[in-house]
């Protein structure tokens, strides 16, 4: 390990990359299965491997934790160490992390096919997987935070922050959630029941989203976003603003998945203030990444990666806009249990996580391979139309076919009777599903395209290990020399 | 509602424990610079050397890129 100590370990970070588009593609062809199912019920012809309800929690487990978690992972190992200006606290911790998680995404694509499942959402995997998950993510946390604190600068890079904070509650979530008392090897019972159970669950669920999905991604926004732009961010006291504000009410969002149900009342109310709340440090970051550009927007002119990742956080923009409308009660009274909310999901998962997770790939990967850029910068161009075209059809189509199931549920005759049978709305749906089906079929073959770019980019260039400046360059001078600085400035 | 009396404790001390980092944060003086960090990230050049536009990229870890 010698011979390492004055390169940064960016084999972990090849690995997760490489394994980000990989686990993308497997993912969401499986998203594209299920969504031609609901069209062809009879599609897998009767094998139940196949049948919906097995793969729809493969396709939710694949894209979150084997493409997004893959894409955090390689981006936080390459944000940590390239900030802190050291190399990982240990290279077999992260060899660890790497084959760990493979071993997990592996066993969760043969259980749940197989049926085996605890039921809870974004939880499915059983007692087993769930103890391996833990280990796993025990030595993450180590690597990680051991490598800040072994950081050879003064100051942490707030996408640390954020980082940081997916990890540790990420942890907590999955402890508290996946509480299980274990039957046979292979099905265990929740240990909350009933109506805790629910909302054990949703706190889980929606602060899953939220440290997952959004502060994960929100590290890789702010240190992507301003390298890609070679701007700094449009306000780095913002951002830390930004930070503490989002963590802090964050926690008790879950409730709004629970609107009008046995959940008391004052709890479901209690979701929604807070998921209102979160409109404002939300949009605060939204607002920070998009105004790096400001005064050199013509970088997005002819920048495709910068495209992805700005993109990406107008997304972000709008659904956490859409995110806490719907978490009103009235809203949510038509909105629930409809095409609407699988919509607003993916303008979340394709728009901003996907986003700004290929966005980060095709900025690491040539640098990884010892690359200046990618194979075909209009390759990236091309990715960027068919995906954004995919995910507006998507999002667009379920729109529609949200709000009208909505209305066709709760259309009542004067006589009290309902106006529409269920499978009515389900009839009136398919023309709004083709649509969705096209969208997503896009958005995957816009993956195909990233997947040979890549490839040709791996197959040019060689594994590439970067060294670590041996002076502290200016941007690492300790704190107190800059502090004096701006200090003399400031007064 | 017992499971209030899991959530309500643990989101208390989560905030504790998010309290006390952030105590630490300021006292640590993790915010008595906000402006130069996010200009740091910039200076440290982590493009492939030899692989830039011109010669003189060569000594690319050597060098700062322009400034915005």
């Amino acid at each position: 390990m010698q011979s390492n100590a004055n390169t940064y370990n960016y084999k972990v970070v090849r690995q997760f990359a490489i394994m980000t588009v990989v686990w993308g593609i497997v993912g969401m062809l499986v998203g594209v299965i299920i969504a031609a199912q609901l069209i062809w019920p009879d599609l897998t012809v009767g094998i139940e491997w196949l049948s919906y309800g097995r793969l729809r929690p493969l396709h939710t487990n694949a894209v979150i934790f084997a493409f997004g978690g893959c894409a955090l992972f390689a981006t936080s190992y390459y944000v940590v160490q390239r900030t802190c200006q050291t190399r990982l606290l240990s290279d077999k911790m992260a060899a660890i992390h790497f084959w760990g998680w493979q071993l997990v995404i592996l066993l969760a694509a043969v259980t749940l096919p197989l049926g085996i499942t605890s039921g809870k959402e974004y939880a499915e995997l059983e007692w087993p997987i769930d103890i391996l998950i833990t280990i796993v993510w025990v030595a993450y946390a180590i690597n990680f935070f051991g490598t800040i604190m072994m950081r050879r600068t003064q100051h942490i890079y707030v996408a640390n922050w954020f980082y940081g904070a997916f990890i540790l509650t990420v942890a907590i979530l999955h402890l508290v959630n996946s509480a299980a008392i274990p039957v046979t090897m292979w099905k265990s019972y929740s240990a909350y029941a009933g109506v805790q159970d629910a909302m054990i669950q949703w706190w889980y669920g929606h602060n899953a989203v939220g440290f997952f999905l959004t502060a994960g991604f929100l590290g890789i926004m702010y240190y992507f976003v301003p390298k890609q732009a070679e701007r700094p961010i449009y306000s780095y006291r913002l951002s830390v603003v930004h930070f503490w504000a989002l963590i802090f009410t964050y926690m008790w969002a879950g409730p709004h998945h629970l609107h009008y149900t046995a959940l008391p009342d004052w709890a479901q109310s209690l979701g929604m203030v807070f998921s209102l709340i979160l409109l404002a440090p939300s949009w605060g970051g939204m607002i920070n990444g998009i105004m790096t550009l400001s005064g050199a927007w013509h970088k997005l002119r002819d920048d495709p990666i910068l495209k992805f990742l700005i993109v990406s956080l107008s997304f972000y923009g709008m659904s956490t806009f859409e995110g806490p409308m719907l978490s009103i009660k009235t809203v949510n009274g038509l909105a629930h249990y409809t095409d609407w909310i699988i919509g607003h999901v993916h303008s979340g998962a394709l728009g901003w996580v996907a986003f700004i997770s290929i966005g980060s790939m095709y900025y690491l990967i040539p640098k990884l391979f010892g690359q200046k850029e990618m194979y075909s910068v209009k390759l990236i161009s091309l990715h960027f139309w068919i995906a954004t075209l995919g995910v507006v059809l998507y999002i667009a189509a379920l729109w529609v076919s949200g709000v009208m199931q909505g209305l066709m549920w709760r259309a009542v005759n004067s006589d009290g009777t309902l106006t529409y049978t269920f499978v009515e709305s389900v009839k009136a749906s398919y023309p709004y599903w083709m649509i969705r089906l096209l969208g997503g079929t896009l958005f995957f073959s816009g993956m195909l395209i990233m997947a040979y770019n890549v490839f040709k980019t791996v197959a040019a260039g060689n594994a590439y290990d970067a060294p670590i400046p041996e002076e502290m360059s200016p941007g690492s001078l300790p704190m107190p020399a800059f502090a004096a600085q701006t200090a003399a400035q400031g007064n | 509602m017992e499971s209030i009396w899991i959530l309500v404790p643990l989101s208390l001390l989560i905030a504790a424990g998010i309290g006390a980092i952030f105590w630490w944060a300021v006292s640590d003086g993790q915010m008595d610079d906000l402006d130069s960090p996010s200009r740091r990230i910039l200076i440290d050049d982590d493009a492939v050397p030899g692989r830039g536009c011109d010669a003189s990229s060569q000594h690319a870890e050597t060098n700062n890129p322009s400034a915005p």
